[in-house]
């Protein structure tokens, strides 16, 4: 067999801006409306949403500046020059499970949304593993094969999101925003909670802007990037709560994909448009899963850099999968994705913090 | 290498070709219309339900004088009892050939025995929003007599009884008397909201069923605790403002004259200073045009104009006082969406009385209620009397 081979395995920064979008929409916000309608009163959990992406955009912002400080060096590399080999090792050992984890609970979350409102015959098994053997085929590809698949595929959710929006507009009722600001604090900082959960895709900044060809202006593009999926919620929670109102927001399962069955083009051209957008959120789904298991790979083949790419992928494969294949029920499922949420954020801080005062104690340029 | 890859890929012919969830189209039955009616209660509590579902014929839809000329139902309603709605909907498999598909369900009719059971009404409406099948769009009435039987009506202009009552709901455009169509979306949030409600109640004559009423729901432990229609009707339609189309009679020096309301507005304001008087203002505006006169007096007179706005304003301000006293004295319960500005607007006032607002201490009944209306009469269509004054 002849793979295509592409120049070089570089990508350009403007590539970086696509991707965390890219990697940042998925199944969270199918169902975030409904953790944030909750615990916030009536249309309040917009400033969650906000002070959420802000930090989520100051963390994205010194990731990615640490990484770019140290162009074309992978992670495992200038952490051992900050912190020596063995540890550096430890971490992206740790970054390795991580990413596979979070490959397993997106797979299993996709099998059973699917299953849930497409294939209610079909085993959550099967359904999974038809995703997970396509991931593989991806992963096995080019890295750029990837990066250009996001540039693709993201404009495409992106207007079925804005449709989403657009078309429900009939539906708005401005009753539903008030009373404002009657939440409590704690409600609010639940929320914040919530919804740094739901951006955070600071994992692939660790790996990939190592293959940017020129990172300098890596930073700004990542913050950019990351703007989209803040921005993007904020509209689609608020368009759940016009739509909805509080009350029924907080009490669906998946919010999202009921505006997006109600939904009704003008003119009766589309009375489906929920099958529209599964495909096209799978699409999306498939790209952010596509790039944790890439990361898991990438970062198991920068420790043990003799085993070959097509090995890792297949010693990770079976593991992710027998992971996402565990928890029992939709209980489980939604504690092992706290779980994975919890430690992606706050681990990706210690490092960040880590290497940020390491670097400077030992004066590391 | 080249006939491994070949075996490979026979085999994963094996895998691609079948399909889990394939059902072909001819074995769905479409369900287009379920009423759901008491059965019998047993003796530990539990009730006995029946679910009837309407089965769309698609050959005689398009085709309804075959065999000879005689005319074959385009619709075949199946009655199954049981205690779930879900149970109901799986027990129906062995009463037909074909597998109930819901998602192209238009209507759901609840009999008024349902509806009236506090425990009942809201469990078994679960079932129609917890099934992914179903869409939100669902509309929702409640019927008085057996929801069985107004799937079973007989109509000369549309083929399917479901369809026909669809159709009457819509047609509220030009009624006053009627309210927009409820959604069981909207159901969804009245269940899980407080606030008390009304939907559209279909009552049933001999063969044929008419929408002139709506059923007064009780906003916590939601059931109905009454019926609507007619001026009170009117009154709730004034006073929930957003009218395009509407008439109003009254009577001008003994005779009657119609009103055409065109657009009508309402502003509702509340005082809930003091809980135990709240003060609540509603002032409604109207526009329309004179659809009809007895008398002959010429309607090209200023001061004539002038007493017929203010007659109009009477009578509105009659008819929504009588429809606020009725709710306040009768029924106890505010479906008039008051407690919901009082939420929205006045959240630390709300929050003193929400749980006496028509419950505990019944304040919405205490509180008073100052109308005011202002009509103008825009036009007075194409010619100014038909008959002269010599007639009088």
């Amino acid at each position: 067999m002849k793979r295509f081979e592409y120049a070089d395995e570089k990508i350009s920064d403007k590539q970086i801006l696509v991707a965390v979008p890219s990697f940042v929409i998925g199944i969270g916000i199918l169902s975030l409306p409904q953790s944030i309608a909750s615990i916030t009163m009536a249309s309040d959990g917009w400033v969650s949403l906000l002070i959420g992406g802000v930090i989520t955009i100051i963390i994205t912002w010194s990731v990615a500046k640490l990484s770019a400080s140290f162009p074309h060096q992978s992670f495992i590399n200038y952490a051992s020059t900050i912190v020596t080999r063995p540890i550096a090792s430890v971490l992206t050992f740790l970054f390795a499970i991580q990413a596979t984890s979070i490959t397993s609970l997106q797979v299993r979350q996709i099998a059973d949304i699917a299953k849930h409102y497409l294939l209610k015959e079909t085993p959550v098994e099967i359904i999974s593993l038809t995703f997970l053997l396509l991931i593989i085929y991806a992963v096995a590809g080019s890295r750029i094969g990837l990066f250009r698949l996001n540039t693709m595929f993201l404009p495409f959710v992106l207007i079925v999101a804005a449709i989403v929006i657009v078309f429900n507009i009939n539906w708005f009722d401005l009753a539903f925003l008030s009373p404002t600001f009657e939440t409590s604090f704690s409600g609010y900082i639940e929320g914040v909670k919530n919804s740094v959960l739901s951006y955070a895709g600071f994992t692939i900044l660790w790996f990939y802007i190592t293959i940017v060809k020129e990172p300098k202006q890596t930073p700004k593009m990542a913050v950019l990037g990351m703007c989209i999926p803040v921005v993007l919620y904020i509209f689609l929670y608020l368009t759940c709560i016009l739509v909805f109102g509080n009350s029924v927001t907080s009490n669906l399962q998946y919010p999202t994909i009921e505006l997006a069955k109600i939904l009704e083009i003008p003119g009766g051209i589309l009375e489906r448009f929920e099958s529209l957008f599964f495909v096209i959120w799978i699409m999306a789904i498939f790209n952010t899963t596509a790039m944790t298991f890439d990361i898991a790979v990438l970062a198991l083949h920068s420790i043990f850099a003799n085993v070959g790419k097509m090995k890792v992928i297949f010693i990770i494969g079976p593991i992710a999968y027998v992971i996402g294949m565990y928890p029992q029920d939709l209980v489980q499922v939604s504690i092992f994705g706290s779980f994975i949420g919890y430690s992606s954020v706050l681990y990706t801080v210690f490092v960040t913090l880590l290497l940020f005062v390491i670097a400077k104690i030992r004066r590391v340029k | 290498m080249k006939r491994s890859l070949l075996l490979l890929s026979c085999f994963t012919l094996l895998l691609l070709a079948g399909c889990w969830d394939e059902l072909p189209i001819d074995e769905r039955g479409f369900v287009i219309g379920s009423g759901l009616d008491m059965a019998g209660k047993n003796t530990e509590g539990t009730y006995d339900i029946t679910l009837t579902s309407q089965f769309v014929i698609p050959g005689n839809l398009s085709n309804p004088t075959q065999n000879g000329g005689r005319e074959q139902a385009a619709f075949k309603n199946i009655s199954t009892t049981g205690q779930s709605s879900f149970q109901l909907s799986r027990q129906m498999l062995g009463l037909t050939n074909l597998i109930p598909n819901y998602e192209h369900l238009k209507i759901l009719i609840i009999s008024s025995d349902i509806a009236r059971d506090p425990k009942l009404f809201s469990s078994i409406v679960d079932g129609f929003i917890r099934d992914h099948e179903m869409r939100r769009g669902i509309k929702v009435m409640v019927s008085e007599g057996d929801a069985k039987d107004v799937l079973n009506i007989k109509t000369e202009t549309e083929p399917l009884p479901s369809l026909f009552i669809n159709t009457i709901v819509e047609n509220n455009v030009k009624s006053l008397e009627l309210i927009e169509p409820v959604r069981i979306g909207q159901l969804h949030r009245y269940l899980l909201d407080e606030h008390s409600y009304a939907l559209p109640l279909l009552t049933l004559s001999k063969d044929n069923v008419s929408y002139e009423g709506v059923a007064v729901f009780d906003g916590k432990s939601d059931h109905q605790v009454g019926t609507v229609s007619g001026d009170d009707l009117k009154g709730l339609r004034l006073i929930k403002g957003n009218i395009s189309n509407g008439m109003l009679l009254f009577h001008i020096d003994g005779q009657l004259m119609i009103y055409e309301i065109n657009a009508a507005k309402s502003s509702i304001k509340i005082n809930a200073a003091n809980p135990d008087n709240v003060k609540i203002s509603i002032s409604i505006d109207t526009e329309g045009a004179i659809a009809e006169m007895f008398g002959g007096r010429s309607l090209l007179d200023q001061a004539y104009m002038n007493e017929i706005e203010k007659q109009i304003e009477e009578k509105i301000e009659q008819i929504v006082n009588h429809t606020v006293e009725n709710a306040q004295q009768e029924f106890e319960v505010d479906f008039f969406g008051f407690s919901n500005i009082l939420k929205e607007k006045h959240y630390d006032d709300w929050k003193k009385i929400k749980d006496n607002w028509d419950h505990g201490d019944k304040l919405f009944s205490k509180s008073t209620v100052d109308v005011s209306a202002n009509a103008i009469v825009r036009t007075i269509g194409s010619s100014d009397k038909a008959k002269d004054k010599g007639m009088e």
